[in-house]
C-alpha cells in the first residue's frame, strides 16, 4: 500500500453529498454538443477512513519544521507559529470570495493595506505589492519593473543584468524570462562581489544588478554602497533579493543603502509554513520612482475606505488570478504584529548569533568558505575531504538523516566546491544547535575512520539511497492504472 | 588508457580529425565528473556551427553542461545510438560514445587545440 | 524573546566564544549611514489583543449571512471536514520541499498521486507538482509551447472568451519573451466566433488557447478549430476548470497538447484569491520543456521503491539563464488537499459534485430566463456558471438584492451579471434568488 491507488475497491466512496433534487433533469443541449463523458477518470474508489489513514500515514514519512532543525541555507526554515494558522482559518478570512463587493472587504483589505505598510517601514522601501505567489515570481515582477523604467527613461540598449556567480538560479532565469541577458559577476576571495570585475562589467546596456545580501555564502556584501554608485552612475538599478532578509531586520533596510526593487520571501523572513513545497509569498517593494509600475490591483485608503485601486496606466501588468496568496499574507501579517519592530531586530540578531557561533565551532573541524563575520548562514566546503577521504557533500548530508537532522542546502552556492550550506534560524534552541554540531564532528571522525559507513548512508531512514539516474532515465511519473471494467 | 590521435579544449571537449572530417566528443575526465549521463540534446544535421559555439548539452541527474564545438563546420551526423543510451559516453567516452561529426571549415583551428599531454596538466591545475 | 528560545545566559555564552560584549558587533559588517533609521513604530502584540483584533477584522468580511452567487474563476465549493484534519498535520504544513527523498517520502507519494489524478482528469500523458494558479498556469502552459516551437511560431491566440484577467498574465509572462498575444473577438465578447477565430490561425500561431468553461460558463467542443489546428501543426492549450471533467469530455479527447487549469474548485478555500492551485498537464512530446516540479518513480539500493523529484535539469537551480521558466515554489500544500479531495471523492463523487453544479446552475438560468427583463446570453450549454442581461443599471439591482442577502453574482460591464452555482446551494436559495428579482421593481 504504497499511493491511495492501491487501496481501491469498486464501490467504495468517502463522500456525502446532498440528494440529486432534479433526478428528471437530462441535458440535451450537452449532449447535442457531444461533450458528454463517456467514461469516468481512474481516480481511487476509497473509504473515508482509508484516506485518513493513508495520508496520516503519508505525513509520518515527513519531516517538518516541528519533526526537528532544518540546517537548510538561505531556505529559513524557522518555527511557524500555529496562531497564525489559526487566523487564516477565520471564515472572514479564508471563506470570503476574491469580487465580493468591496464594502463588505474591509476587513480583509486593510490586512493587505496595513501590511505593505509594516513591510516599508522594516525595509524602508515606499511601496510593495503583495501579489506575486512566491520568491521566483517575484523577481520577474521586479525586473519587469526595471524594464518599464528603462523603457520611460528612453534606456531600450539596456539588456543586461549582472548576476554574482553566487546567486540563486532563480535569479538568471528570470532575467532570460524578461527577455534579457544575464552576466556573471565573480566574488573575491572574501565571497563577496569582486569589484574590479564589476566595474570590467559595467557598460551602457546593464539595466541593473541582482543582488542577494547578506549574499549566499552569509556574508554581508560590505561594499554594498560602492555598488550601488557605480550602478546608479551608468543609470542602472539595483535589485535586491531578500532571500536573506532574515539577517538584517533592524540594521539595515536595503531601501537605505542604494537598493531600488526588492522582493521578499514571507515562506523564510515572516514565518509563514513552506508547506512541502509551497504556497509562498513574494511582494515586491519599490523606490517611490518606481510606484507607478507596480502590478495592478493595489490596496488604497480614501476618506476611510479601503479599496482596490486599477488605475496604474503603466503598470507591468497582472501576475496572479486575484490578488496573490492572501492566505499566506495574512499569516505573515499576524507574525509581524506578534514580533513587532523590536521582536524583528531580535530574530534577526538571535539567528546571526547562531549562526556565528556554529561557525567557530566547526571551523576547528571544518573548512568554512569564508573568513570573518557571518551573517544567518554560512557554507563549509568538503573540496579536502573529497581529495583526502573520498567523501562528498551529499555523503555528509546523508549520514546526517542517521543523526535524526535534515541536511543542509548541499552544492549551493556554485561557486564553492562541495559545498554544505547552513543556517540557523533563530528558533532553534541552543541545545539543538549544540547537537547539530556534534553530530557534525562525529562525522568528520567518521570520514577519516570509517568512510564506507558515509558512503551507503543513510542506514537508519524507512528508504536507502534512491537510483535518480534511473528516475531521469525511466521517467515514470503516474501511477499505471488500469482501465475501468 | 592514452587516447591517441585526439585534441582537447578547456571545454573538456576532445576532437579526431581524419581529412576534413572532425569527430567530437567529451573527455573521459568531464564524462566521470558529470556522472552517469541520462540525457544528450545535440544539433540537427547540416547546422553550420562556430569554432567554440555551443552545439548541445549534456545532462546528468543534477547537472546541465553545455558542449562548446572544437571546430567550426557543418554538422554532417551525430551518434544516434546516444538516444537510446546516453550512459555510452561514460562507458566509451573516446570511442562509442562520440557526439557528433562535423565537416571542418578551417582545418587551422586544429593546431588551437591542446595535446593529451597539455590536456592532463590542464586538468592538474584545476 | 518571542518565538527564540535563547535565553540571556546563552546569548552571553556565545558572544563570549566569539570574543564579543554586545550583539551589535555581530553587524560591524554593514557600513553604517548617517540617514539610516531605526526600525521602529510598531511594537509587540499578545496572543489575546491578536486574536480579538483579527476576529473582528474578519468579521467586518461580510461571508457569513449572505447568499452569494460569485463565482468568475473562484468558486464556494464543499471541502470535507477531512482535508483540512489532514493537510493541517504539520509534518505536512511545515516541511520543505522534497529536495532529500529520504526525508520527505509522504510529499513525494502525494505529489505522485496528484500527477496521476490531474493526468486522469484532463486525459494527458504528463502533470508537474503544480504552479500558482489558473492564470499562471494558462502563461506557463503558452510559454513552454512557444520554446517548444523554439521561438520560431511567435503568436498565441487567444479568445474574447478566456477570463480577462488570465489573458493579462499571459500577457505579462509571454510579451516580454517575444511572443505576441492576438485577442479576437467576435461581434458580442461573449460568443466564441470560431470563423473569425480560425481566420487568426497562421504558420505563425504556435498555441491556440480554449477556455472549458470559458469566463462566460460557456461549454465548447470546438471541433472544427482543433481540427484546424491540426493541420497547421498548432498546438491546442485548454484552460480548465476541473470540477467540470468527471462530467464532460476531458481536454484531451477532445484533442487537446497542454492543459491548464485551476484546482480551486478542488475543495480549495476562497482565501480572497489564494492561495490557489495551478493545474498543468500535457502530452509527453513536451516533457524536456515542462516547467516545476515533477516527481518520478524509482528504486533504492536494496531494490525497494520510492519517489524522486526527478529530471529536475529542467529546473532554474540547474538551468539558471538557460531556463524557460524561472518557477521554483510550488503549492505544495493545495496540491495536497486537492489530492485528498480528490480521494475522497473518487469519480463517482467528482462526477456527482459536477452533476449537481451543473443541474442547480441550468435550474437557475431556466428560472431567471423566464423572468421578463432578463435576458440569458450564452450561446451554447454551460456548466455551473451562467451570463444575465439585467433591465437595470447594476448598481441599483446589487442594492436591491443585497437587502433581501443576496450577492447575485459578478457585475460586468453595465448591465450583466455573471452568476455561479455549486453543489451547495439548496433549491431555496435558488428559489429565494428567482422570487427576489421576480418582486424586483426595475421600470
Amino acid at each position: 500500500m504504497e499511493v491511495i491507488f492501491d487501496y481501491s475497491v469498486s464501490g467504495k466512496s468517502g463522500y456525502r453529498l446532498p440528494q440529486d433534487p432534479f433526478p428528471n433533469m437530462s441535458f440535451p443541449e450537452l449532449e447535442a454538443a457531444g461533450i458528454l463523458r463517456k467514461e469516468l477518470p481512474r481516480l481511487p474508489e476509497v473509504s473515508e477512513m482509508d484516506v485518513v489513514r493513508h495520508y496520516t500515514h503519508l505525513s509520518t514519512l515527513n519531516y517538518g519544521v516541528d519533526t526537528g532543525y532544518y540546517p537548510l541555507g538561505s531556505c529559513t526554515m524557522k518555527y511557524n507559529p500555529k496562531i497564525n494558522e489559526d487566523v487564516a482559518a477565520m471564515p472572514g478570512f479564508s471563506g470570503i470570495h476574491p469580487l465580493h463587493v468591496q464594502e463588505d472587504s474591509q476587513g480583509i483589505l486593510s490586512v493587505l493595506y496595513e501590511l505593505e505598510k509594516r513591510l516599508c517601514q522594516i525595509f524602508g522601501f515606499a511601496a510593495f505589492t503583495l501579489q506575486p505567489a512566491a520568491g521566483a515570481q517575484g523577481e520577474y515582477t521586479g525586473l519587469l519593473i526595471m524594464k518599464a523604467y528603462h523603457r520611460d527613461q528612453g534606456n531600450l540598449h539596456k539588456d543586461i543584468i549582472l548576476v554574482p556567480d553566487s546567486s540563486h538560479g532563480t535569479n538568471p532565469a528570470s532575467v532570460t524570462c524578461v527577455g534579457w541577458q544575464t552576466v556573471t559577476v565573480k566574488s573575491n576571495a572574501q565571497g563577496t562581489v569582486d569589484l574590479e570585475d564589476l566595474r570590467s562589467k559595467l557598460s551602457d546596456r546593464v539595466a541593473g544588478i541582482m543582488l542577494t545580501n547578506p549574499n549566499t555564502l552569509g556574508v554581508f556584501e560590505t561594499d554594498i554602497l560602492e555598488i550601488a554608485r557605480l550602478v546608479h552612475e551608468i543609470d542602472g538599478l539595483v535589485y535586491w533579493d531578500g532571500a536573506n532578509g532574515n539577517a538584517v531586520m533592524g540594521y539595515m533596510k536595503p531601501a537605505e543603502y542604494g537598493f531600488d526593487i526588492c522582493h521578499l520571501n514571507l515562506h523564510k523572513t515572516f514565518s509563514t509554513p513552506h508547506g512541502g513545497g509551497g504556497p509562498g509569498a513574494g511582494p515586491v517593494g519599490v523606490i517611490e520612482k518606481l510606484i507607478p509600475y507596480l502590478p495592478a490591483p493595489r490596496v488604497v485608503f480614501n476618506e476611510g475606505v479601503f479599496s482596490l485601486d486599477q488605475a496604474y496606466p503603466l503598470s507591468v501588468g497582472r501576475l496572479h488570478s486575484f490578488f496573490g496568496n492572501v492566505g499566506i499574507l495574512v499569516r505573515a501579517y499576524v507574525y509581524i504584529c506578534t514580533l513587532g519592530a523590536e521582536g524583528l531586530k531580535e530574530a534577526s540578531e538571535n539567528a546571526v548569533l547562531l549562526a556565528n557561533y556554529m561557525k567557530l565551532r566547526l571551523s576547528e573541524h571544518f573548512d568554512i568558505a569564508t573568513q570573518g563575520l557571518c551573517k544567518h548562514e554560512f557554507v563549509i566546503s568538503l573540496k579536502r575531504e573529497k581529495k583526502e577521504h573520498g567523501i562528498k557533500a551529499i555523503d555528509v548530508a546523508k549520514r546526517l538523516m542517521d543523526f535524526g537532522f535534515h541536511p543542509p542546502t548541499i552544492y549551493f552556492p556554485l561557486n564553492i566546491p562541495e559545498a554544505l550550506m547552513i543556517e540557523t534560524p533563530e528558533t532553534e534552541t541552543l541545545e539543538t544547535i549544540e547537537s547539530f554540531i556534534e553530530a557534525l564532528i562525529a562525522i568528520k571522525t567518521e570520514c577519516i575512520e570509517h568512510p564506507e559507513i558515509l558512503h551507503e548512508a543513510p542506514h537508519h531512514k524507512i528508504i536507502g539511497r534512491l537510483d535518480e539516474v534511473k528516475a531521469a532515465k525511466e521517467p515514470c511519473l503516474r501511477y499505471v492504472l488500469t482501465p475501468f471494467l | 588508457m592514452v587516447p591517441s590521435g585526439l585534441k582537447f579544449t578547456e571545454e573538456h571537449e576532445w576532437v579526431r580529425l581524419e581529412g576534413d572530417i572532425a569527430t567530437v566528443g567529451i573527455s573521459e575526465h568531464a564524462a566521470e565528473e558529470l556522472g552517469e549521463i541520462v540525457y544528450v540534446d545535440l544539433p540537427e544535421q547540416g547546422r553550420p556551427i562556430g569554432q567554440m559555439e555551443e552545439f548541445g548539452t549534456v545532462e546528468s541527474v543534477k547537472t546541465l553542461s553545455s558542449l562548446y564545438l572544437p571546430m567550426g563546420g557543418e554538422v554532417l551526423e551525430v551518434n544516434k545510438s546516444l538516444s537510446g543510451n546516453p550512459g555510452l559516453i561514460n562507458e566509451s567516452p573516446y570511442e562509442e560514445g562520440w557526439l557528433i561529426k562535423i565537416k571542418v571549415s578551417d582545418e587551422k583551428e586544429y593546431d588551437d587545440l591542446l595535446a593529451y599531454s597539455e590536456y592532463q596538466q590542464y586538468l592538474e591545475g584545476l | 524573546m518571542l518565538y527564540s528560545p535563547l535565553t540571556s545566559r546563552q546569548k552571553e555564552k556565545m558572544l563570549d566564544a566569539l570574543g564579543l560584549t554586545r550583539i551589535e558587533a555581530l553587524f560591524s559588517d554593514i557600513p553604517s549611514l548617517s540617514t539610516a533609521t531605526p526600525l521602529s513604530g510598531f511594537s509587540s502584540e499578545s496572543d489575546i489583543e491578536l486574536m480579538q483584533k483579527m476576529g473582528q477584522l474578519s468579521a467586518q468580511n461580510g461571508v457569513n449571512t449572505e447568499s452569494s452567487f460569485l463565482g468568475a474563476g473562484a468558486y464556494d465549493h464543499f471541502s470535507p471536514s477531512v482535508v483540512r484534519y489532514l493537510v493541517s498535520r504539520s509534518e505536512f504544513s511545515t516541511s520543505y520541499t522534497p529536495y532529500q527523498p529520504e526525508m520527505s517520502q509522504g510529499t513525494l507519494r502525494a505529489i505522485f498521486e496528484f500527477q496521476t489524478m490531474v493526468c486522469e482528469l484532463t486525459g494527458m500523458d504528463i502533470a508537474n507538482a503544480s504552479v500558482y494558479d489558473g492564470a499562471s498556469a494558462l502563461a506557463e502552459s503558452c510559454s513552454l509551447v512557444y520554446h517548444f516551437f523554439q521561438k520560431q511560431r511567435p503568436e498565441v491566440v487567444v479568445p474574447s472568451t478566456l477570463s480577462p484577467s488570465y489573458l493579462e498574465v499571459l500577457q505579462t509572462y509571454l510579451v516580454p519573451k517575444g511572443a505576441c498575444v492576438k485577442v479576437i473577438e467576435g461581434g458580442c465578447h461573449y460568443a466564441f466566433d470560431s470563423v473569425l477565430f480560425e481566420s487568426a490561425m497562421t504558420e505563425k500561431v504556435c498555441a491556440i488557447v480554449l477556455p472549458y468553461p470559458d469566463f462566460f460558463g460557456t461549454v465548447h467542443a470546438y471541433e472544427s478549430t482543433i481540427k484546424k489546428a491540426k493541420e497547421l501543426g498548432i498546438k491546442v492549450v485548454f484552460s480548465c476548470d476541473p470540477s467540470a471533467l468527471a462530467l464532460l469530455k476531458s481536454p484531451g479527447e477532445l484533442g487537446a497538447d497542454v492543459v491548464a487549469g485551476e484546482g480551486q474548485s478542488l475543495g480549495i478555500p476562497l482565501a480572497y484569491g489564494g492561495p490557489y492551485l495551478g493545474l498543468m498537464s500535457a502530452k509527453q512530446e513536451f516533457i524536456r520543456f515542462f516547467p516545476g516540479r515533477i516527481v518520478g518513480r524509482t528504486v533504492d539500493t536494496q531494490g525497494k521503491s520510492g519517489y524522486v523529484l526527478t529530471l529536475q535539469t529542467r529546473e532554474q537551480h540547474i538551468r539558471r539563464e538557460k531556463s524557460y521558466s524561472s518557477i521554483c515554489t510550488n503549492q505544495g500544500l493545495l496540491a495536497l488537499s486537492a489530492t485528498i479531495y480528490m480521494a475522497l471523492m473518487g469519480p463517482h463523487g467528482l462526477q456527482e459534485v459536477a452533476l449537481l453544479c451543473y443541474k442547480k446552475s441550468q435550474y437557475l438560468k431556466n428560472e431567471i430566463g423566464k423572468i421578463a427583463g432578463f435576458k440569458i446570453l450564452n450561446q451554447g450549454p454551460t456548466f455551473k456558471e451562467f451570463l444575465v442581461q439585467v433591465p437595470c443599471k447594476l448598481d441599483r439591482l446589487s442594492a436591491y438584492l443585497k437587502q433581501k442577502n443576496i450577492v447575485g453574482g459578478v457585475p460586468l460591464g453595465e448591465d450583466s451579471l455573471l452568476i455561479a452555482v455549486t453543489e451547495t446551494k439548496s433549491v431555496a436559495e435558488l428559489d429565494a434568488f428567482v422570487d427576489a428579482l421576480k418582486e424586483f421593481q426595475w421600470k
